[in-house]
């Protein structure tokens, strides 16, 4: 697949929001944007792989972001890309070396912050603990909430596509795997504190 | 969570519910803080699988970037000279001329068979722990005495989804193809029945291959283009392989 359909700015947020195209959409963003991304990482002490690392989190972030309705184009989209990999990158080195010293210099290098690119950096380790309890989720579970509430499939849609044998089928499977997830949630600290802070605010 | 509640919370998530019941569970998420908490982890949930699955359509697009990192997107470069008209007119007429044989000669080529043997790939069946763990049908597979794994199947009690897709594979081996697809259907219609995955990815590829070999070739295209569809497939990358023009001549010669 080449990106060979070129989007203007305005259309890739628009295809990003409506999933269409969204393979696409992802393909321009790495072509345009990634080399960027990658030469200022590798520049301030990451290896390749923690380049191709922080592009990924960051265009996830960015889908989440326009998918969300929260881009609210206050920058433009290598703007908001760039500002993202150089943050994550800052904070994740800040992580790894604690330093005073190195992290005097990491701060010369961070950016000013839009509001939407804060939102997108801001619940970060939170986003991370998601991916990681989906994955744990188990193949079949992952499949029939991802058809659900990702790609918003009816229970007769669902029906057909899984070849379950009636709606009912899938309904109780879907009830169960979405208790599931949620018990895990409660056994995962970030979760738990999240959700305590929210409730308690 | 009281299961009452709990089915109400996903009801309400899923927006099944009217207007007034909607309303009513509103109040309930304001005033009661067990449902509160309740509601924010079903909505953490849903979060989760939305960046689960932008994860999953990111990280495919990060491995096709790898191979292509420059893709397509090439823009004109305007000015054509006008010299160069006619020989552009004998170029685009040889280019026809060869596309039109190689259409030929795929189409000749391309049938049920072909696609079969070129995607048919052996099953590996996973190395077990302990020598414990494997039983008459498992030590038959591996070492790949299909006419044993056919006797060890009819001599199991209690079959299990993968006692059937071992059996389904042997047949294929043996090349007895309705055979195959009928412990490839009973898997799926197990599954359809158990709301279970148990082999089911797997069952559908290859029945899908099955078809192809017993001259059901609208079931097995229909239920490759399934799988082609469907990101979520274990086997949509090899369906993928399979060109469309390849599963559009095969239908083509079928309807002969």
């Amino acid at each position: 697949m080449n990106a060979k359909t070129l989007f203007s700015d305005s259309t890739l947020v628009e295809a990003i929001k409506n999933k269409k195209n969204l393979d696409q959409a992802v393909l321009q963003l790495y072509q345009e944007h990634a080399a960027v991304a990658r030469s200022f990482i590798i520049g301030r002490g990451g290896s390749e792989q923690d380049a191709d690392d922080i592009f990924q989190e960051t265009v996830i972030s960015f889908i989440d972001t326009v998918q969300k309705g929260k881009f609210r184009f206050e920058s433009g989209i290598r703007t908001f890309l760039i500002s993202i990999s150089k943050n994550v990158w800052l904070n994740e080195m800040r992580k790894r070396q604690r330093s005073d010293n190195r992290e005097k210099v990491f701060e010369t290098g961070r950016d000013q912050e839009d509001a939407d690119i804060s939102e997108a950096i801001g619940d970060r380790e939170l986003k991370q603990q998601l991916q990681k309890l989906l994955a744990d989720l188990g193949a079949s579970c992952r499949k029939i909430l991802i058809l659900f509430y990702y790609e918003n499939l009816s229970m007769k849609e669902m029906v057909a596509h899984l070849h379950y044998e009636n709606e009912q089928v899938v309904r109780n499977k879907k009830y169960k795997c979405l208790k599931q997830l949620t018990d895990m949630l409660k056994e995962n600290p970030v979760a738990a504190k999240q959700i305590n802070e929210l409730i308690n605010k | 969570m009281l299961q009452n509640n709990e089915l109400l919370l996903i009801d309400h998530l899923d927006k099944n519910l009217s207007p007034e019941k909607t309303a009513q569970v509103d109040t309930l998420i304001r005033n009661d803080k067990q449902v509160a908490t309740d509601w924010e982890y079903l909505k953490m949930a849903v979060e989760a699988v939305e960046l689960g699955a932008i994860h999953d359509q990111v990280a495919s697009v990060r491995q096709l970037y790898k191979v292509n990192p420059i893709g397509g997107g090439t823009k004109s470069s305007g000015g054509v000279v006008r010299t160069m008209y006619k020989t552009g007119l004998r170029i685009a007429a040889i280019l026809i001329l060869l596309m039109g044989l190689s259409i030929f000669y795929k189409y000749s080529t391309v049938n049920s068979t072909s696609v079969y043997h070129q995607y048919f790939t052996d099953y590996t069946l996973s190395t077990p722990r302990g020598e414990s763990n494997q039983n008459a049908l498992d030590i038959a597979y591996r070492i790949k005495n299909w006419n044993g794994v056919t006797v060890a199947f009819n001599q199991e009690s209690n079959k299990t989804n993968k006692s059937y897709f071992l059996a389904g594979m042997a047949a294929m081996e043996l090349q007895k193809y309705p055979e195959a697809v009928s412990h490839f259907e009973h898997i799926m219609a197990t599954n359809a029945k158990s709301g279970d995955n148990y082999f089911q990815d797997e069952a559908e590829y290859y029945l899908a291959l099955a078809y192809l070999m017993s001259q059901q070739t609208d079931k097995g295209v229909d239920l490759l283009n399934h799988i082609r569809e469907n990101k979520n497939q274990l086997y949509n990358p090899l369906a993928r392989q399979i060109s469309s023009t390849d599963l559009k001549i095969i239908e083509l010669k079928n309807k002969k």
